[in-house]
């Protein structure tokens, strides 16, 4: 089970929800946001990793797949869904998760990044879906903050 | 937006009979007809604790919807619909149809064999054929199977279900027969399947994924209906094996799809919505249509991958017992799904858009959807329990045409969030539980064995004995584990 990190550079963490899982990502600015809300999207599946190495610390430098994510919505956290659904739809064609990536734009309604894939044996829970239950993106005090509810 | 939250309390449950509680149409202005709960009053507590019953008074709100909305006794909340919920809604009255209502897992069911061969004559041999069934049979997440499709072969699929796998030698035509809708909807449209989820589907025919997909070897502990028991092949003391999955990531997919097409239209129109994963469209609209028919194409894979892992079970079973060992299909059942049924309404019938998640079909005797073999004493319901109690067979009933829809639940009901069974459960203790009470244990973690531990869901037993009394569905058979196998 992924543990919450310390309070001031925590990541996300995990709700309890009866039959699905819940997450709270957070990020001092949106791109990170949107980075630890995929990077806690697939530690919460538990891999099991091919390689054992640092792969997990520098996921952008150490992973030989990259995949380029353009998507436009109608708002932003209708975008935070959809980056995330194309990032499992990735995920299960190539057999990687995806612990970090580069944001080359952000705004309210558009995404253009690069997820870096890392090869993974398996996963231990599968995600089926990004849902829009319980889902909201705030800004307070510095630090943003997503809540989101995966279907497993 | 409708939702004023008020708070749910014991007082708004008001009892219409002893296992069936309704929430009025006065409870919230926007709700459109009544909810009704399936449950007995102890049960009420259940529903104050999670967002379930506050879920179904939302369903109520769905456009067309008529009579009620129902929860199932195995009701728990998701997202949109509660688990174990109900709705039907008018087609020819601006019905709509709410991918919310069918689930992630499109046509996640439950398909049921039996072996003749008694418990007693297979015990010696029980432990080879649960491994020789988790080495032959994929499971885990991301799991790939050994048929590997082009997304030509992947279209033929969702056009023709089960019947494009006996094409492809897996199964037998008599399989067919025993399917809900013979494993096959014939208006899936493969054209209206994202390339996306096409490509999702090319590895994953014929395996069982995670969570709480299993598969079982079970003994027929006791009879209660002597006459269904003996039309679907049942005689006490006899092997079952279950198989509990559905349509892999294309269904994911597919759902994720249509969700995302239909918020944008929300998101345009402003629609106001109690809950975003309630979103829906008229069913007639063009987007319904383009749904419904993607939907259909999903349902279409989940038989194939039943009939493949059935086709594999066999193989598995007349390995361990010899080549001639009868392994026959009873029943494939859906309890992820929407169906176009015709129901009475106010004394008239009504051509209805039937949602069910988390819920099953369990049509009484005569309706024309039920294979002829069984048509006389109605459906098969397949209920799996958990992995360390029971699982049952029901039989749809004239009554629960009237009562719900004809519809029953789809199991024990979770009452336990994954993550609360993992800190409460040893999966390793619990593997030894299950074999000293003789149940042989094939799984890849104990993880995943402790997120699916008997004490995470509700008791089997008081779910079904509501389902009998409510005449929603009647008792024929109930099945013990005697090995169970699944990944994750």
């Amino acid at each position: 089970m992924v543990k919450d990190r310390s309070s001031s550079t925590q990541e996300f963490e995990l709700i309890s929800h009866t039959a699905d899982m819940k997450m709270r990502a957070y990020g001092r600015t949106d791109k990170e946001l949107f980075v630890h809300a995929l990077r806690g999207m697939f530690l919460l599946t538990e891999p099991v990793f091919v390689d054992d190495a640092d792969t997990q610390k520098d996921a952008c430098n150490h992973s030989k797949q990259h995949h380029d994510i353009i998507i436009s919505a109608a708002n932003q956290e209708l975008l935070l869904v959809d980056f995330l659904s194309y990032a499992l739809y990735l995920s299960d064609v190539h057999n990687e998760i995806y612990l970090d990536a580069r944001i080359h734009q952000l705004n309210e309604t558009n995404i253009k990044a690069s997820v870096c894939g890392i090869q993974i044996k398996r996963c231990t829970i599968e995600i089926k879906a990004v849902t829009y239950h319980d889902l909201s993106i705030t800004y307070k005090n510095g630090r943003w903050q997503a809540t989101m509810v995966f279907d497993i | 937006m409708p939702d004023e939250r008020r708070k749910i309390s014991r007082q708004d449950f008001v009892k219409i009979e002893d296992y069936l509680y309704e929430i009025p149409k006065t409870f919230r202005a926007d709700m459109r007809v009544p909810a009704r709960f399936f449950i007995r009053e102890s049960m009420i507590k259940d529903m104050l604790t999670d967002s379930a019953a506050w879920q179904l008074i939302n369903v109520t709100t769905l456009p067309g919807i008529k009579g009620y909305a129902f929860a199932m006794p195995d009701v728990h909340q998701g997202y949109g619909f509660p688990i174990g919920g109900v709705a039907a809604t008018a087609i020819a009255e601006g019905g709509v149809i709410s991918p919310g209502g069918i689930g992630y897992d499109i046509n996640c069911g439950v398909r049921l064999l039996t072996i003749d061969i008694s418990l007693a004559d297979a015990q010696p041999y029980l432990s080879d054929l649960a491994t020789k069934l988790f080495d032959e049979i994929p499971s885990g997440v991301g799991s790939s199977g050994r048929l590997k499709c082009s997304i030509k072969e992947i279209d033929k699929i969702l056009a023709k279900g089960a019947h494009q796998a006996l094409k492809l030698g897996y199964g037998t035509d008599r399989d067919l027969i025993f399917c809900e809708d013979e494993g096959k909807l014939d208006n899936a449209d493969p054209s209206v399947v994202s390339d996306q989820a096409k490509m999702r589907g090319t590895d994953q025919l014929g395996t069982l994924g995670s969570g709480n997909h299993f598969l079982e070897v079970q003994v027929v502990d006791e009879i209660f209906d002597d006459q269904a028991a003996s039309t679907f092949g049942l005689h006490k003391g006899m092997l079952t094996i279950m198989i509990h999955c559905g349509s892999r990531g294309i269904g994911h997919q597919i759902c994720t799809d249509y969700v995302r097409m239909m918020m944008q239209e929300v998101v345009r129109h402003h629609y106001l919505l109690p809950d975003r994963e309630l979103v829906y469209t008229p069913f007639l609209s063009p987007s319904g249509q383009n749904y419904f028919a993607a939907m259909s194409a999903a349902a279409n894979y989940a038989w194939a991958n039943r009939h493949i892992i059935a086709h594999g079970v066999r193989k598995c079973c007349q390995k361990i017992f010899g080549k001639d060992t009868p392994v026959n299909l009873v029943y494939d059942i859906s309890h992820n799904i929407g169906k176009q049924e015709q129901h009475m309404v106010d004394d008239r019938l009504v051509d209805l858009l039937v949602h069910r998640k988390g819920a099953t079909r369990a049509f009484g005797p005569g309706r024309p959807e039920i294979c002829a073999p069984y048509r006389s004493v109605g459906q098969p319901v397949l209920v799996p329990g958990t992995m360390g109690t029971a699982s049952y067979v029901l039989v749809g009933t004239a009554a629960s045409m009237e009562i719900a829809y004809g519809s029953s639940c789809h199991g024990a009901g979770r009452k336990m969030s994954r993550i609360k069974a993992r800190e409460n459960v040893r999966g390793s203790q619990l593997r030894t539980q299950l074999e000293s009470q003789g149940i042989i244990v094939r799984s890849d973690t104990n993880v995943g064995l402790a997120e699916e531990a008997p004490m995470a869901y509700k008791d089997v037993e008081k779910v079904v004995q509501i389902i009998h009394d409510a005449h929603l569905a009647h008792k024929v058979a109930r099945l013990k584990p005697v090995a169970v196998i699944k990944g994750g």
